[in-house]
């Protein structure tokens, strides 16, 4: 069995897969903060579809970017849970976990906050160059080189992702960490 | 009786601590990961600075600290943490995973208000006997407290403005003093001789305290000093005001011990590091034959055993959370009046 976990914008997504078939999923709009809804939801589909923590074998939480706090929480359970019961954690991100929805040959992922875009440019599947964060403005004239490309966001297959991640690595607990993309001000001119 | 152990989990500021405390009194062993060195580059805490690390380190401490035991979850009775108050984004790391530790070793979660560790941090020290006194003085509170049982607040007096480690730090700022502040002022106090003329804080009946004008003194005689071109003896100057801000602790909570005939005096909060205070409290005690108790150093400073001790009568209680509890950056474990 593995569990799935998506922390990184208002919505808490959690999956039990067996293989690569999905078992249930369970969506819910955190309208203040993930941390009353996030293991409350992690336990009720444990439940619900009538196993236990113990029969997990792998753990899948998509890193980032997104909402830091949001993503923070959801690494910070799923690298606890997988170091705790001693199983297999992978991680993806947001934009590459998006990019699985489409098949567009060409297409951009974007995943918003407030004051801006994380944006992957795709090619035939293939994320070309690193994802990067632009401001709205930046990315008003940003797109308009890419009138070409479909544009997709917020959108998981779940069973996508699983097949997508087979063949990778596994990560030793500790070292699964967030990727935030975006600077801290306080560390700007540092 | 069985032996409790509860383990405590403290993310609430720049310290990464995991401890666990058998029976709310005895420490059994604690990790804490402080973060100081990090943000000193910065002359403070930088909250998301802290919350990353909490994430990146805490699997690592909870590793560190089952190697210096040969307990393991399975004799943990319940899982602790800190919900309130402090930094938000650092609160949740350990609260979420506190809430996992306890789903996944089918253990109760307690949620523990940071204040109420530092008071039975002096638990671990001498067992509380009630009624007692406690002073509890922080960045954040200054207060005379007659508990009557546990988690029972009586406040006898508060401060009207600044609480005391808050004009510690604003004292460091002016003097250009290097983070962390507070402590920085009895450094160089320890050097320094209280030459400096400072207001005593209005002598009465009452058992609050007040702060402000100490710190406004110090502002202006610093500003005062520098137009006229003379150059402030720092050394001296901190050891002016720290002499002045204690005595006004030791002599309310004087006046605290006579208005309620306590037999017992606790000091709880991050000032209680404070070596001065704890020197003036010793001698307070000894001239009001009351039974004194000041936390270890290393249970002044934010950790996690004091957590796990303040969570025992919770525990007794069954004062159990669900796990769609939060975490809050202010939240009162009593009201001042």
């Amino acid at each position: 069995m593995i569990l799935f976990i998506s922390t990184y914008n208002e919505k808490v997504i959690i999956g039990i897969l067996e293989k690569d078939k999905l078992i249930l999923k369970k969506e819910v709009i955190s309208n203040r903060s993930h941390s009353l809804t996030l293991v409350p939801t992690i336990d009720a589909i444990i439940k619900e579809v009538n196993i236990t923590l113990k029969d997990l074998q792998e753990i899948i939480v998509i890193n980032g970017p997104g909402s830091f706090t949001g993503v923070r929480l959801g690494v910070t359970v799923a690298k606890t849970l997988a170091y705790t019961l001693k199983i297999n954690i992978k991680t993806i991100t947001s934009i590459e976990a998006i990019s699985l929805s489409d098949n567009s040959p060409k297409k951009i992922v974007i995943v918003a906050d407030n004051k801006g875009k994380y944006l992957g440019v795709f090619e035939n599947n293939k994320l070309i160059n690193k994802i990067i964060y632009l401001s709205n403005t930046e990315y008003h004239f940003f797109i308009k080189d890419y009138r070409a490309y479909k544009i997709i966001s917020d959108n998981l297959d779940l069973e996508k992702i699983v097949k997508y991640l087979k063949n990778i690595k596994n990560i030793n607990p500790h070292l699964v960490n967030p990727i935030y993309i975006k600077k801290i001000e306080a560390l700007n001119g540092k | 009786m069985k032996d409790i152990y509860i383990l405590g989990v403290e993310t609430s500021c720049d310290e990464t601590s995991i401890s666990i405390v058998k029976n709310g009194h005895v420490d059994v062993a604690t990790t804490v990961l402080t973060q100081m060195d990090t943000h000193s580059s910065f002359g403070g805490v930088v909250p998301e600075i802290a919350s990353r690390m909490h994430t990146e380190n805490i699997t690592l401490v909870l590793e560190d600290l089952f190697n210096k035991t040969d307990l393991t979850m399975n004799d943990v009775d319940a899982v602790a943490v800190t919900y309130a108050p402090g930094l938000l984004g650092s609160l949740l790391v350990g609260l979420e995973f506190a809430k996992t530790l306890s789903l996944v070793y089918q253990k109760p979660l307690i949620k523990v208000h940071h204040l109420a560790g530092h008071i039975y941090a002096n638990n671990l020290e001498d067992k509380l006997e009630f009624p007692l006194l406690a002073l509890i003085v922080s960045g954040g509170h200054t207060e005379l407290v007659l508990m009557e049982d546990d988690y029972k607040f009586n406040v006898l007096g508060a401060t009207l403005d600044d609480a005391v480690g808050e004009v510690y730090d604003k004292v460091a700022k002016v003097l250009d003093l290097p983070y962390p502040g507070g402590p920085n002022i009895e450094k160089y106090a320890l050097d320094g001789k209280p030459t400096y003329l400072l207001p005593k804080s209005v002598v009465n009946d009452e058992l609050n305290f007040s702060f402000s004008g100490l710190k406004s003194a110090v502002i202006n005689l610093v500003h005062n000093e520098k137009q006229k071109g003379n150059e402030i003896n720092k050394y001296n100057l901190a050891s002016s005001f720290q002499t002045t801000a204690i005595e006004q602790l030791v002599r309310k909570t004087k006046d605290a011990i006579i208005k309620t005939n306590s037999k017992r005096l606790i000091i709880a909060g991050g000032v209680s590091a404070n070596k001065y205070l704890r020197c003036e409290m010793t001698k307070l005690a000894i001239e009001t034959n009351i039974k004194l108790s000041i936390p270890k150093m290393k249970y002044c400073t934010d950790n996690a055993t004091m957590i796990a001790a303040a969570a025992y009568p919770l525990y007794l209680k069954k004062e159990f959370s669900a796990y769609d509890i939060n975490a809050k950056s202010t939240d009162k474990l009593f009201t001042d009046f």
